[in-house]
């Protein structure tokens, strides 16, 4: 037994040591190597989504190496895990900030982890670049921060003028998260008929007292507003098993995951579940990448339009990088994305506004059985 | 009204009954070894996973996937306390309860090297919700299945400890082990039987859970939270009173949310808030004696 357990530790540091001696050898490479940080929600149910966009990024970094990397300088991302939490996210920042010295830093993923990283990063002007987070506060969280996501002042306020047009007393079922409770209350606010909300914290996993509640009062629709996919299917399968078939309202977070939706089609294909979310570009260099991505990764693409922000984000950077050469300061960088119009990435004409937004919006969607279609109203 | 208060407290049972077999498990062990095992919740992943692996990968029936996912759960039990807590046990209790946190970290972090990040479902099947009592109230099967079990559990283990031969042994060496021992009552057998009995509790527990809210990396930590909160609220080592307790705190949060009494978002405070008001009124529990009288 003891030998077993000596082989089995000798087994786990050596992983971890053949872990470490990847980067380190790296290291030793530096003057050749672009280093930028990235924060994700590596762990917890919010992978879900900060996994692939990961593998997005890191798909697009080798493709961005292969075609000569910056200027003939192989870029590399550092990944941290922001656990889509405020805290760990300004941990990671400092981390990449003090100890791996980057300048530039890919995410938060969730918002949480952007508005948690924000004041870190501005403190010592590095650029805070998200390609996924959308609460609105982001806009003004500083100087040095951009995102290529949109604002999900948008999102809340398409969702309230669809459900303005068709209901009249309306659940919302919202997580206590930086994303969720932003377009929770871009709802409310929009919205002018009655609401019944109840928030859940990101811990909580049982909803079916809630779901009792709201369905003892006569709703016209529920709005499910969860931070990421797990929670979303927990609440169709508690809502499937009190048997509640209701018009249902739905976030990006859901609605650009057709996979959650289908493990409980039979049950949401009659209920005309609407989605807010952002259309992914119709293009031949999508197309291509997620078919790389199924190559490599052996899965679908999930977030089509949120690989295609990430795609766009390091292209950015990479051009913007490129160009500033060995001028490329943290002002400098700020400016020249300031200066950003028109840029041709997978988004077509993308720029930036005077806050570091993106120029894209919201629109709605509808679930039809197999997939989320754009809904003209 | 009376439909959604009777829905509510069924929902309040069922939550209560998982916490009652998750809860077992922790005051069996801090009764007989003397230390709160942390990684108590991760059994209940395990269990969870365990008959996932079964049941919906293999294509197991329902029942051999139970049965093959407790066996799984019980060796993992023994396993666990013949490495890792044997070695400790006659060091202050501090030392099992750190290295029991460690072994919690360590198995969340073997779940998500296995299983990946992602939220899976524990059957491919889906189960219409049945109309009970009147039709008042919506059951899954699982639920009934849940109810059912726990109690006859629950209701099993109480007499095993009471009745048997080898109940009356683990009683004799939790409450006092030097005497036991000299009496030729093996503390080694002792422990076995409890992690034994511990863990196979606890994954029944966590396949249950996997019906009722999917299965995920940390499914376990949230279901040891309110089962650690049953645990003192009965009285550390009482098995009566985690019973008591795990019911008291999912009826409290089925009824105190469902009524609007308190806004839904604290639901999670609820288990803390009743464990510090016991804590201050009768910090021994409900079924604890006087710590005066209590000496280990």
């Amino acid at each position: 037994m003891k030998k077993l357990l000596i082989v089995a530790v000798v087994l786990v540091l050596g992983f971890f040591a053949y872990k470490n001696m990847d980067t380190s050898s790296s290291k030793t490479v530096k003057s050749d190597v672009i280093r930028i940080g990235g924060i994700m929600p590596l762990t917890g149910d919010t992978a879900s989504i900060g996994v692939p966009i990961q593998n997005a990024a890191n798909l697009h970094v080798d493709e961005i190496n292969e075609a000569g990397g910056i200027d003939g300088r192989r870029m590399e991302i550092i990944w941290e895990d922001g656990k889509c939490s405020p805290g760990e996210s300004s941990r990671a920042a400092q981390k990449l900030i003090n100890v791996d010295k980057v300048s530039v830093i890919l995410g938060g993923g969730c918002s949480g982890e952007t508005l948690g990283a924000a004041p870190i990063t501005e403190k010592n002007k590095v650029i805070l670049f998200t390609p996924t987070s959308s609460n609105p506060e982001i806009t003004h969280a500083g100087d040095f921060v951009f995102r290529t996501s949109p604002s999900d002042s948008s999102q809340g306020k398409v969702l309230a003028e669809y459900a303005n047009a068709h209901f009249e007393k309306v659940g919302l079922i919202s997580e206590q998260t930086d994303y969720a409770i932003v377009l929770a209350d871009t709802f409310e606010n929009h919205f002018t008929g009655e609401i019944v909300r109840e928030d859940y914290l990101p811990s909580e996993s049982d909803f079916k007292t809630r779901i009792t509640k709201l369905k003892n009062e006569n709703l016209d629709a529920l709005f499910i507003n969860a931070q990421n996919p797990p929670k979303y299917e927990i609440i169709l399968k508690q809502l499937q098993e009190q048997n509640w078939a209701t018009p249902l309202l739905t976030n990006e977070v859901a609605g650009g995951n057709v996979e959650s939706t289908l493990k409980y089609k039979d049950f949401v294909s009659t209920l005309g579940l609407v989605a807010g979310n952002f259309v992914a570009p119709d293009n031949p260099r999508l197309d291509a990448f997620a078919q790389k991505y199924r190559e490599r990764f052996g899965e679908e693409p999930p977030y089509l339009n949120y690989m295609a922000t990430t795609v766009d984000a390091l292209d950015i950077l990479v051009k913007t990088l490129g160009d500033l050469g060995d001028n490329a300061t943290s002002e400098a960088i700020r400016d020249a994305l300031y200066a950003t119009q028109n840029f041709d990435g997978m988004y077509e004409n993308f720029a930036f506004d005077e806050n570091g937004d993106s120029n894209i919006t919201h629109s709605l969607f509808q679930f039809d059985g197999e997939k989320f279609v754009l809904l003209n109203e | 009204m009376s439909e959604l208060v009777a829905q509510l407290i069924w929902n309040g049972l069922v939550t209560g009954a998982l916490i009652a077999l998750v809860a077992l498990g922790l005051t069996l062990i801090y009764g007989v070894a003397g230390f709160i095992q942390f990684a108590h919740g991760e059994m209940v992943a395990l269990g969870a996973y365990a008959f996932m692996i079964f049941h919906k990968l293999l294509h197991w029936e329902i029942l051999p996937a139970a049965l093959a996912a407790v066996t799984v759960g019980v060796v993992v039990g023994l396993i666990i306390e013949k490495l890792f807590f044997r070695p400790v046990r006659e060091h202050d209790p501090m030392i099992p309860l750190v290295l029991s946190i460690g072994l919690s970290i360590g198995l969340q972090a073997l779940i998500l090297i296995f299983f990946g990040p992602n939220i899976l479902t524990i059957s491919d099947r889906s189960f219409h919700s049945l109309s009970i009592f009147g039709k008042k109230i919506l059951a899954t099967p699982s639920q009934i299945w849940a109810i059912f079990l726990s109690f006859v559990l629950m209701g099993g283990l109480i007499l095993f400890l009471k009745k048997t031969k080898i109940g009356k042994y683990l009683r004799a060496v939790a409450s006092n082990r030097s005497v036991a021992e000299v009496f030729g009552m093996s503390t080694d057998h002792a422990m076995q039987w409890i992690f034994g009995i511990g863990v196979g509790l606890a994954v029944i527990a966590g396949i249950f859970l996997g019906f009722e809210q999917n299965l995920e990396p940390l499914m376990g930590v949230h279901m040891s939270v309110k089962a650690f909160s049953a645990v003192v609220l009965g009285a550390v080592g009482s098995v009566r009173g985690a019973i008591l307790g795990a019911f008291l705190i999912g009826l409290a949060e089925s009824l105190l949310v469902g009524l609007s009494i308190i806004p839904s978002g604290f639901s999670a405070a609820i288990p803390f808030v009743i464990l510090i008001g016991m804590l201050l009124v009768r910090p021994e529990g409900l079924f604890g004696r006087r710590f005066e009288n209590l000496r280990r």
